[in-house]
C-alpha cells in the first residue's frame, strides 16, 4: 500500500466545526503468507490453501506455512514428510533450518 | 397281537359306505368311525389285505365313474359342461372325503412301499427319490380323467372355448365357477398337452378378429382405450379362469395380437400425442407399449426431441431478458414436462432420465456457438437476487423454495464451475458489504450447493463464512489490545480480514491519501494482526471496498453517509474549504486519475458535489443545499460494479483453470492405471468432471497432446489408441 506523505501544512486552514466526521471506518483487507512464491514447491497447491493431504482430510485450519533460514516456506506437514528423507531444503539444498512458523 | 377277520364280510359294509361317500349321501358319524377302524384292522392284519382293499376299491371306482360315463351320453354342448360340472363337483368332493376315510390305508401303502418295508421305518425317511404310491384321492382322480376325459375331451374343449369366447364378447357370459372348475377337473397332463394350445391358439384368432373390429370402430384415442380394456379385462379373466401357469402365455397372445403386432401404427401416431401432450392419451398408450419388449423406445425419442425442441424455442426468445424471466421460464419449462412425466408415465425411470438428458439440453442451449451458455451466470445472478438485503420481502418459506428452485435448474447446468466463480463473486460482496438478508440464508444454499456437487466445490464459499465470523472476535481482541497498549485512535475503526484465497476479490487499488490520525488506525490494526495475533502473514489493504460512515454536519438535517474509503478521501477535503479544483483534488487524495473520475463522479451523481466548468478546468463545489428522504443512506460506488470485460474475463479465466483442471486429472487417471486406451481414458475423465463442467473432446485431446509433450504420457507404439504413462 502506497501513502503520500504530502505536507497537510500547505492545506487551507480548518474550519471551526467539521462538516464531514467519521462515525465509522471499517476497513477490507486481504491477508496471505508473506512468502515470496505463493505455492508450496512440494504439493505444488497455493500456501494459503491447505496442502492436498488436509484438504482430503477435511482438516484445513492447522495446516500452516513453515518458513526455513533459507526463506524459502513450504506447508507444515509437506517440508515434515520431506524431511523424513533429508533434512535439506528441497528448493536450495540448504540444510533446513526452521525460521518461523505461521499462525 | 393282531386279530383275524372277515375280509368280505367287512369290505361288503365297506362298500356300500363308500358309495354313500362318493355321492355325498349323509353317512352316519357312528358308520363313519366304524369305517375307519375296519380299514384299519384290514391293515393290520395283513399286507395281503392291504393291496387286496386297494385293489377292490380302485375297481369300485372304476365302475363308479362308468358309470358317470354313461349318465353324461347323449348331452351335448352346454348341457353337457352343466351336467359335467355338476357330477365332476359331487365326485371331486367324495373323492376327498373318501381320501381321508383312507387315511391309515394311503399311509400303510407309503410305508410298505417304502426303501424297507419295515413298520418302525421313519415316516419320510428314504422316500424322498421314489415315487410314492398313488393314495385312494389320486387314485379317483386318474381314473376320472382315463374314463370321463378321454370320452368327452373335444367337446368339452369346444365347449368351453365357445364359453370363454362369449366371455371375451360379453354376451351369455359363462358362470365363473363352472368354467374355472371344468378347467380343473382336466388335471395337469390333460391341461398342458390339450387344452392349453388350443386355449392359446383360439386367444389369437380371437384378437386378430377384435383388433380388426376395433381399428374400423374407433378414432386412435378410441383404439387405444379400448385395446386398454381389452387386455385389462384378459388379464382379469385369466385369473378367473385360468391356471396361474397359463396366465402370462394368454396375455402375452392378446398383447401381442392388440399392441406388439401393430407397433409401427401406435408408434406412428405417437408423435402426434407427444406434439400435442395429450396426456390421457399418452398415458394410456404408455401403458400398452410398455407391454411390449423394447416398445417405449420411439415414445421415449418423442418425448427427448420435443422437450428439446419446446425448451430451446424458449431460450431463444429469453435472449436479453431479465434472469428472474430467465429462471421463471426454465422452471415452467421443467415443471411442464415434469407434469407431464408424471401424469403421463408415472414417473417411470426411463422417462425420468429422459427427461433430464432433455431439460440439461434445454439449459445448456445456446443460440450461436459463438455466444457463450449463459444458464450458470443467469443462475448465479438469480441466486444474488435471492440473497440480496432488501431486493423482495419473501418469508422464510418462500425464500427456501425459490433457493430449491436455483438448487432444481443448477443440476443440469454443466457449467458448474463459471457458476461457482460467478456465486462467490456476489457472495464476496454481500458479505463485504453486509447485504446478506441473513447468513442462515446463505448458509442454507451453500448446503444445497455442497449436497449436489461435494465438499471441495463449495470449501472457499465455506471459508469466506468463516472469515467474515472470525471477524469479530478479531475486532474485539484488537480493542482490548488498544486498551492494553493504551492507545487511542481517533475513529471507530475496525476491520475485515479476508483470506486471499478464497474471495475472488481484485487486490490491486489505487493510492490514496487520508489525514495521518486515520491512517494511524491501519498501521496499528496491522501491527496488532501480523505481530500479536498471527505470524508470517501480510495484509493488502482494499480501499475500494472498505466502507466509512461519515455525518454531514453542514446542512438543515443531520445526515449519515456510507461510503467508500476513495469518496471518504475527497469529502475529507471539504472539511477545510468548500470548493476545489480537479487538479487539487488529484493532488490532496493522490488517486489514480481513473480512479479519481470514478469517485468523483459518484458524488457528483449523489449530488453531494456540484460540478463547475471554468477556462481553467472543472470545480466541484460542496452542495450546501444538500437533502435527502432518508437520514442514512449510501453513495453507489461505481468502482464495483462490474463491466462486460469483467464477465468475459470470468470466462477466459475459466478456460485456463479447466485446462489445468483436466491435465491433472489426466495425471491422476493415468498414474493409477499406467496403460489405458483413448477412449476408456476420455470416458474416465469426463466421469471425474460431470460435477464441475462437461469438457469437450477437443479440450480433453488437447490435454493430452500437452501432457504427452511435457512427458507424463507416451502413446503406446504398437497400438496407436493407447498411452502409457511415464513415471
Amino acid at each position: 500500500m502506497e501513502k503520500s506523505s504530502t505536507s497537510k501544512s500547505s492545506k487551507p486552514a480548518p474550519k471551526e466545526e467539521s462538516l464531514f466526521t467519521i462515525k465509522k471506518w471499517n476497513a477490507v483487507a486481504l491477508w496471505s503468507w508473506d512468502v515470496t512464491c505463493d505455492t508450496c514447491a512440494i504439493c505444488k497447491l497455493l500456501l494459503v490453501d491447505a496442502c492436498m493431504k488436509c484438504q482430503n482430510e477435511i482438516k484445513t485450519e492447522d495446516c500452516v506455512v513453515v518458513w526455513g533460514e533459507c526463506n524459502h516456506s513450504f506447508h507444515r506437514c509437506c517440508i515434515a514428510s520431506w524431511l523424513n528423507k533429508s533434512n535439506r531444503c528441497p528448493l536450495c539444498q540448504r540444510e533446513w533450518i526452521v525460521q518461523r512458523i505461521g499462525r | 397281537m393282531r386279530k383275524s377277520i372277515d375280509y368280505d364280510a367287512t369290505w361288503a359294509s365297506l362298500r356300500k359306505v363308500i358309495f354313500d361317500v362318493l355321492t355325498l349321501k349323509p353317512v352316519d358319524r357312528i358308520i363313519w368311525s366304524d369305517s375307519i377302524s375296519d380299514i384299519y384292522s384290514i391293515c393290520i392284519s395283513s399286507s395281503e389285505y392291504i393291496e387286496r382293499i386297494y385293489n377292490d376299491c380302485k375297481e369300485f371306482l372304476i365302475s363308479h365313474i362308468t358309470h358317470i360315463k354313461k349318465e353324461l351320453t347323449g348331452v351335448y354342448s352346454q348341457a353337457l359342461l352343466k351336467k359335467y360340472y355338476e357330477y365332476w363337483i359331487k365326485f371331486s368332493s367324495g373323492a376327498s372325503y373318501l381320501n381321508s376315510m383312507f387315511t391309515y390305508l394311503n399311509r400303510s401303502r407309503n410305508y410298505m412301499h417304502g426303501s424297507d418295508s419295515s413298520y418302525e421305518q421313519m415316516p419320510y425317511s428314504s422316500q424322498e427319490n421314489e415315487e410314492l404310491p398313488a393314495e385312494i384321492g389320486q387314485i379317483a382322480m386318474q381314473q376320472w380323467q382315463e374314463i370321463i376325459i378321454e370320452e368327452y375331451q373335444v367337446e368339452l374343449v369346444n365347449v368351453l372355448l365357445a364359453a370363454i369366447e362369449n366371455d371375451r364378447k360379453e354376451e351369455n357370459i359363462p358362470v365363473a365357477d363352472l368354467v374355472q372348475g371344468v378347467i380343473h377337473s382336466f388335471g395337469k397332463f390333460f391341461y398342458q398337452s390339450v387344452f392349453e394350445a388350443r386355449l392359446l391358439e383360439e386367444t389369437k384368432n380371437f384378437y386378430a378378429r377384435e383388433l380388426a373390429r376395433l381399428r374400423e370402430s374407433y378414432d386412435f384415442s378410441g383404439f387405444i382405450k379400448a385395446v386398454k380394456n381389452r387386455i385389462d379385462a384378459e388379464q382379469h379373466r385369466c385369473q378367473k379362469f385360468f391356471h396361474v401357469s397359463s396366465h402370462s402365455k394368454v396375455l402375452k397372445a392378446c398383447i401381442s395380437r392388440l399392441t406388439a403386432e401393430q407397433i409401427d401404427y401406435l408408434n406412428c401416431e405417437c408423435a402426434r400425442l407427444v406434439k400435442n401432450e395429450l396426456i390421457d392419451d399418452l398415458n394410456c398408450l404408455y401403458k400398452l407399449l410398455r407391454l411390449v419388449d423394447n416398445g417405449l423406445k420411439v415414445m421415449l425419442q418423442e418425448i427427448e426431441s420435443h422437450i428439446k425442441r419446446i425448451g430451446k424455442l424458449l431460450v431463444i426468445n429469453l435472449f436479453r431478458k431479465t434472469c428472474e424471466d430467465y429462471v421463471n421460464a426454465m422452471l415452467k419449462v421443467s415443471d411442464r414436462f415434469s407434469t407431464l412425466i408424471q401424469q403421463a408415465f408415472e414417473e417411470d425411470p426411463e422417462f425420468k432420465t429422459i427427461f433430464g438428458k432433455a431439460i440439461r439440453a434445454v439449459i445448456n442451449h445456446s443460440n450461436s456457438s459463438s455466444t457463450p451458455i449463459r444458464a450458470a451466470e443467469i443462475l448465479a445472478r438469480y441466486a444474488d437476487i435471492l440473497l440480496k438485503k432488501g431486493s423482495k420481502n419473501w418469508s422464510d418459506a418462500e425464500l427456501d423454495d425459490k433457493q430449491s428452485h436455483v438448487i432444481n435448474l443448477f443440476k443440469y447446468v454443466d457449467d458448474k464451475d463459471l457458476f461457482q466463480k460467478f456465486y462467490s463473486k456476489f457472495l464476496a460482496k454481500r458479505l463485504i458489504m453486509n447485504g446478506s438478508i441473513s447468513l442462515d440464508a446463505e448458509e442454507e444454499m451453500i448446503k444445497k450447493l455442497k449436497i449436489i456437487c461435494g465438499y471441495e466445490y463449495t470449501s472457499r464459499l465455506h471459508q469466506m463464512f468463516t472469515d467474515i465470523r472470525l471477524n469479530e472476535g478479531v475486532n474485539s481482541e484488537f480493542s482490548s489490545y488498544l486498551n492494553k497498549k493504551n492507545i487511542k485512535l481517533t475513529v471507530n475503526f475496525s476491520a475485515s480480514v479476508l483470506q486471499s484465497g478464497a474471495w475472488p476479490l481484485n487486490q490491486t487499488s489505487s493510492p490514496y491519501s487520508i489525514p495521518p490520525d486515520l491512517e494511524r488506525s491501519l498501521t496499528t490494526f496491522e501491527e496488532y494482526y501480523c505481530t500479536s495475533l498471527h505470524r508470517g502473514r501480510k495484509l493488502v489493504w482494499l480501499p475500494y471496498l472498505s466502507t466509512a460512515e461519515l455525518r454531514m454536519t453542514y446542512l438543515k438535517k443531520g445526515y449519515y453517509v456510507t461510503t467508500t474509503t476513495y469518496q471518504m478521501a475527497v469529502l475529507l477535503l471539504y472539511n477545510n474549504a468548500l470548493s476545489y479544483t480537479g487538479r487539487d483534488i488529484a493532488t490532496w487524495t493522490q488517486l489514480t486519475e481513473k480512479e479519481l473520475i470514478r469517485t468523483l463522479s459518484s458524488l457528483e451523481a449523489a449530488k453531494i458535489l456540484i460540478k463547475e466548468n471554468s477556462r481553467e478546468g472543472n470545480s466541484y463545489k460542496l452542495n450546501l443545499e444538500f437533502g435527502n428522504k432518508r437520514t442514512k443512506f449510501k453513495i453507489a460506488s461505481s468502482s464495483i460494479r462490474e463491466s462486460p470485460q469483467e464477465i468475459t474475463k470470468v470466462h477466459s479465466r475459466i478456460e485456463e483453470e479447466r485446462k489445468l483442471f483436466l491435465q491433472a486429472t489426466i495425471v491422476r487417471i493415468m498414474k493409477s492405471r499406467k496403460v489405458l486406451n483413448h477412449n476408456s481414458l476420455l470416458e474416465e475423465v469426463i466421469k471425474m468432471s460431470v460435477n464441475r463442467f462437461s469438457p469437450s473432446i477437443v479440450l480433453i485431446k488437447k490435454c493430452i497432446e500437452l501432457l504427452i509433450e511435457k512427458d507424463y504420457m507416451k502413446r503406446n507404439e504398437g497400438r496407436q489408441d493407447e498411452y502409457n504413462y511415464i513415471a
